[in-house]
């Protein structure tokens, strides 16, 4: 047995690939309600009803939105917890 | 009448026998998905989290995916012991809320469904016109979560 080996010091290494936050991202879809997909927005990610509704249109008229932004693993419990409410989301590297 | 009101910290339900029944069927509809292979509706409700990373998102999908069955599962579970009641609590109507939205992804991912025109096929065919009127249930649900929320 050895003592464990300190391999990584982020005071002095700056990976940019593990601090880089990754962006939720939510698609358009015929068929999900515009005030169910406001409602989810605000439910999961507590934004206000402007906020929720501002980014449902972007969604409806754009295409797309980006949603939330954080650490990759916040990211990815956003876009099961969107899976689960039948939301069209995906992950990439803000 | 609505279907679904907010009265008094719950939601009062509004709905006939023969809609109990169609909603009866949803339960059998969403544990047929993925049963068969090649199944649309499995698609839709399982997408890939990543648009260009097949790997990641299979990853992903090996991480989640029994996790999200049991979470449906459960779902399934509120929504089929509650069905033939007359309130609903918050947990209950989200169960609900989840459903109907699965229930109507379902139908239209198997019907082929990739843009806004199914809405005037309604008239003419069956599934389009259920995917129709559990929009309707599902908005006046989350109409009720919304002003329930409000007067807390």
């Amino acid at each position: 047995m050895t003592a464990p080996t300190r391999v990584h010091d982020p005071t002095v290494e700056n990976d940019e690939a593990i601090d880089r936050p990754w962006n939720v991202v939510v698609w358009n879809d015929p068929v999900n309600l515009m005030d169910y997909v406001v409602w989810v927005f605000r439910r999961l990610f507590g934004h206000p009803i402007e906020e929720a509704t501002r980014l449902m249109l972007q969604v409806h008229h754009e295409g797309r939105a980006i949603v939330s932004t954080g650490p990759r693993e916040q990211a990815e419990v956003s876009v099961y917890r969107l899976h689960h409410h039948g939301l069209w989301a995906t992950l990439e590297r803000a | 009448m609505n279907p679904f009101n907010a009265a008094e910290g719950t939601i009062e339900v509004s709905l006939e026998r023969d809609e109990q029944l169609l909603l009866s069927q949803l339960v059998t509809l969403l544990g047929s998905v993925g049963a068969a292979p090649n199944d649309p509706a499995a698609d839709r409700l399982n997408p890939d989290a990543f648009l260009d990373d097949v790997e990641a998102s299979r990853e992903f999908r090996r991480l989640t995916a029994d996790e999200l069955a049991t979470a449906r599962d459960m779902d399934r579970d509120v929504f089929e012991r509650t069905l033939a009641g007359k309130h609903l609590n918050v947990d209950e109507a989200e169960a609900w809320v989840r459903i109907l939205g699965d229930a109507r992804l379902a139908l239209a991912a198997r019907r082929g469904v990739v843009d806004g025109e199914w809405e005037d096929e309604i008239e003419t065919s069956r599934d389009l016109a259920v995917v129709a009127y559990l929009g309707f249930l599902q908005g006046s649900l989350v109409q009720a979560l919304v002003e329930l929320e409000a007067a807390a």
